[in-house]
């Protein structure tokens, strides 16, 4: 890539519709911090607080996780303060005075025993937005609960709902309830934004639960529960990679959509992801399928024409499908039937995303980024374009402390004098540390 | 079914905004999640109805009733809906009238193109001040752009069937198969993606300036939310590797789902099993008898543990066989454990933390009273705390006469448009 390119590729994003809005931020791990890296993306001023003695976790990944926590914390600067002390609760008061949102996922509860319960913060920030990220919430007795996004994710019914009947579940390969939690609250983020500044005033509250954000996963599922009756624990379900299982006549399906054949299928390789998804959701589908298939005997039968026929029908069509996505690659599979009009799609690793996906190599989807002290990776855009431009963090992150003096500066208009003494004094950073 | 008037002021941050519902399951989700927020959503269908209405879960399968489709109404809640043929003239000049008067637009390329891009050569004409949001599967730009696409596709495409499934301890007919997980995550992942660009537009537009487009595809949305998979190739060269319901990541890992003695799963998560958390552990096996090897001095190494997690996974695996999977999560989250059971959907239904915490919207259908899913924060009203207006999902065309008399159409009008089938 050329320094040409990269110099456009990191040109501020032109979306700045939070500019001037000042964010304290508390999160750790991944919940929290995806929230407020697009609240930074979009021209919000974050200050991530931590203290060195216990930092985010996020910061102790090693190996190659090492620039997942810069990618997660993109565009935000580092303040470091002793909560434990007396001179550091008092800089954070200070802090939060000028400050228009106050972003957290401790557990509930943690906050408080600092000192600063939402009264406090109403109190020093009359129009504050409180935001905090937890499992299952501050109001129930379940609020001291501690959960990860595997832990809400068993939970919400999303593990169950994944994996193929009779088997152990098959969950999700990652946090779906740390990623997709951070786009909801980010979300109700900006609409109390909103809110705040042209609809009335503060403070607002919003009280995030991992475990809520699964279950609104679950409509359909919840829903027919009620209405039929329908148990989730049956033989039919989870449908592996089907829309319906065969034989599963409580099932309405699960996905938005209905078909067969429908599944994902062996195809020629020997990576982990030498597969290909295939979704045939029409009869007129089924003939173009057919026809890519070179129209076998076995796929003429007459009752075949039709979705009832051919959902009865899934074992054997899956067999037969499986034998032949076997002998061809996953993309040359992808071109073929996309070309027929047949919806395909190649299952995509990491690497495949990255190298070999035209559709986001085309849309710079990973612009490269030069960060300080971790160099010239490519990097996760925010997914959204604005006036034709993705919203693109800066290139800077959060090396631990590296902004205190800055902050401290610029917000509460210390000099320079004052900041070394609160470092030397062991508020901002250990002594001797 | 009669209502009362739906075009009402709503509860929410969003409260006072219009928005124009068009097109396919993406735009869908963005609508349900700006109508939660207290906006007005218009959902605009074609006369034979969104293709959610198609979908099933299914209600009143009975003979003589028509079908109704749960699927749509787990994503048209607060909605409302008018029935327009687009495609002919009467039909277009009352969308534009409608756009006319909206702060929002939110169309939806990812289905089938029944507008034959009417919408994106018009909206700006039509209103300057509106937000135009455009969702598409791969991005209009995109080489990929004319390919079809389903939810399935989506998430093989974007990476989540890849990361998720089973391993290589679950070997199916010589192979470990990726599991797309069942549900609508592309289109509600996108959807709302799609509305967090919409607000960061109602706000830019606040601030005096013309509003700029938003578009959102889907694909790109979905590949860059799969956690450790593109940054463990970006920063170190290194594919994750898939594991039977638990992360992808490079090389093994112990389980984590334990199997209980009532037949239900259990997530006991090891990760972050610091010397504290491992003592509480172990007291806890031992008061069971259930111990094992762990007591021995060498597992009071914390890099020792992470060596013999998998061990001390299936030590663990004893003692929850001997438990329901309810005793052993309050008894776990009692010593800071961060376990939970594995809950099927419709045990979610009369859970009680999810009525503690007031998560349900029960409202009265055809079917009798129904809990929808709520949204997933306290503290800030939602359309859920709206009075006297029922939120329940609509009908296909049922808003049509209350939202053209609100456009200023004239009974007359109203009546000649249904007449020639344009409404």
């Amino acid at each position: 890539m050329s320094e040409m390119a990269d110099t456009a590729e990191i040109a501020q994003s032109a979306a700045q519709p939070l500019k001037g809005v000042r964010v304290l931020d508390f999160t750790w791990n991944v919940a929290g911090p995806t929230c407020t890296r697009i609240l930074a993306a979009l021209g919000a001023e974050v200050i991530k607080v931590e203290y060195p003695t216990m930092p985010d976790p996020g910061r102790r990944l090693g190996g190659v996780a090492a620039g997942f926590f810069a990618n997660v914390n993109l565009g935000k600067e580092s303040i470091t303060i002793n909560a434990k002390s007396d001179a550091g609760r008092q800089l954070m008061e200070r802090l939060i005075a000028k400050s228009d949102l106050v972003v957290e996922s401790f557990s509930a509860g943690t906050l408080e025993a600092w000192g600063f319960p939402y009264e406090k913060l109403i109190a020093l920030s009359p129009h504050v937005i409180y935001v905090s990220v937890t499992g299952f919430g501050h109001t129930t007795s379940f609020r001291k609960y501690v959960t990860y996004g595997p832990t809400a994710q068993a939970y919400s019914g999303l593990t169950y709902s994944s994996g193929l009947p009779g088997r152990p579940p098959a969950g999700w390969g990652y946090s779906h309830l740390d990623v997709f939690t951070g786009y909801i609250t980010a979300m109700a983020t900006l609409a109390a934004i909103y809110d705040v500044k042209y609809r009335g005033g503060g403070p607002r509250r919003v009280d995030m639960s991992q475990v809520e954000n699964g279950v609104s996963l679950q409509g359909d599922l919840l829903i027919d529960a009620q209405v039929n009756g329908t148990a989730s624990r049956r033989g039919g379900f989870p449908p592996g990679n089907r829309a319906i299982w065969p034989g599963d006549t409580a099932s309405g399906g699960a996905r938005g959509e209905i078909g067969a054949p429908y599944g994902i299928y062996k195809t020629a390789g020997k990576s982990k992801d030498s597969f290909c998804a295939i979704a045939v959701l029409t009869d007129q589908e089924w003939v173009r399928l057919r026809n890519c298939l070179g129209s076998p005997a076995w796929a003429m039968a007459e009752r075949l024409n039709r979705a009832s026929g051919r959902l009865a029908e899934q074992e054997l069509l899956d067999e037969r499908i499986g034998q032949w996505t076997a002998q061809h690659e996953k993309y040359e599979l992808m071109d073929l039937l996309t070309a027929a009009g047949v919806r395909c799609g190649a299952v995509q690793s990491g690497r495949d995303r990255l190298e070999s996906d035209p559709s986001l190599l085309a849309r710079g989807v990973f612009p490269q980024l030069d960060l300080p002290e971790i160099g010239k990776f490519r990097f996760e855009a925010i997914p959204v374009r604005i006036g034709g431009e993705f919203v693109v963090p800066q290139p800077t992150w959060p090396v631990l402390g590296n902004d205190t003096g800055t902050v401290l500066q610029k917000v509460l208009g210390l000099n320079e004098e004052e900041i070394e003494r609160l470092h030397d004094e062991g508020v901002t950073w250990p002594i001797g540390g | 079914m009669s209502r009362s008037p739906r075009i009402a002021e709503r509860a929410g941050p969003l409260s006072g905004i219009t928005v124009v519902e068009i097109g396919g399951a993406v735009a869908e989700h963005a609508g349900l999640y700006l109508a939660e927020l207290g906006a007005l959503v218009i959902k605009v269908e074609p006369h034979t109805g969104a293709r959610s209405r198609a979908v099933g879960p299914y209600a009143g399968m009975a003979a003589g009733q028509t079908p109704t489709s749960l699927a749509f109404w787990a994503r048209n809640v607060a909605k409302l809906s008018v029935r327009l043929d687009v495609n002919q003239n009467d039909g277009a000049q009352v969308l534009r009238r409608l756009v006319e008067q909206a702060d929002v637009v939110l169309e939806g390329r990812d289905d089938v193109r029944l507008l034959s891009g009417i919408m994106s050569e018009h909206v700006a004409d039509w209103n300057q001040q509106a937000i135009h949001c455009v969702i598409s599967p791969f991005g209009e730009d995109s080489p990929w752009s004319d390919k079809p696409w389903s939810e399935l596709t989506a998430l093989a495409l974007g990476g989540i069937a890849g990361v998720s499934g089973y391993g290589a301890d679950e070997i199916l007919d010589g192979y470990a198969l990726p599991i797309a997980p069942a549900g609508v995550h592309g289109a509600s992942m996108g959807g709302a993606l799609a509305v967090i660009g919409t607000i960061a537009e109602l706000l830019e537009r606040k601030q005096h300036k013309q509003p700029r487009p938003v578009e959102v595809a889907l694909h790109d949305a979905i590949a860059v939310s799969t956690e450790f998979a593109v940054p463990s190739w970006s920063f170190g060269e290194a594919e994750v590797d898939r594991h039977t319901g638990r992360h992808a990541t490079v090389g093994d890992s112990p389980i984590w789902n334990l199997l209980c003695g009532d037949g239900r799963y259990l997530c006991a998560i090891p990760l972050y099993m610091n010397d504290k958390r491992f003592a509480q552990l172990l007291a806890w096996l031992s008061s069971e008898g259930c111990q094992d090897d762990l007591g021995e001095e060498r597992f009071s190494d914390q890099l020792v543990r992470e060596a013999e997690m998998q061990h001390i996974m299936e030590v663990v695996g004893t003692m929850t066989a001997r438990h329901t999977a309810d005793d052993v999560f309050h008894a776990a989250q009692a010593r800071g454990l961060a376990w939970a059971p594995i809950l099927s959907p419709d045990e979610l239904v009369t859970d009680g933390y999810l009525r503690e915490r007031g998560f349900y919207a029960d409202l009265n259908t055809k079917f009798g009273q129904v809990s929808f899913p709520g949204v997933p924060y306290k503290g800030m009203d939602s359309v859920y705390n709206t009075e006297g207006v029922d939120l329940a999902p609509p009908e296909l065309g049922e808003d049509s006469h209350e939202v053209l008399k609100w456009l200023g159409y004239s009974t007359a009008e109203i009546q000649s448009l249904v007449q020639v089938g344009a409404v």
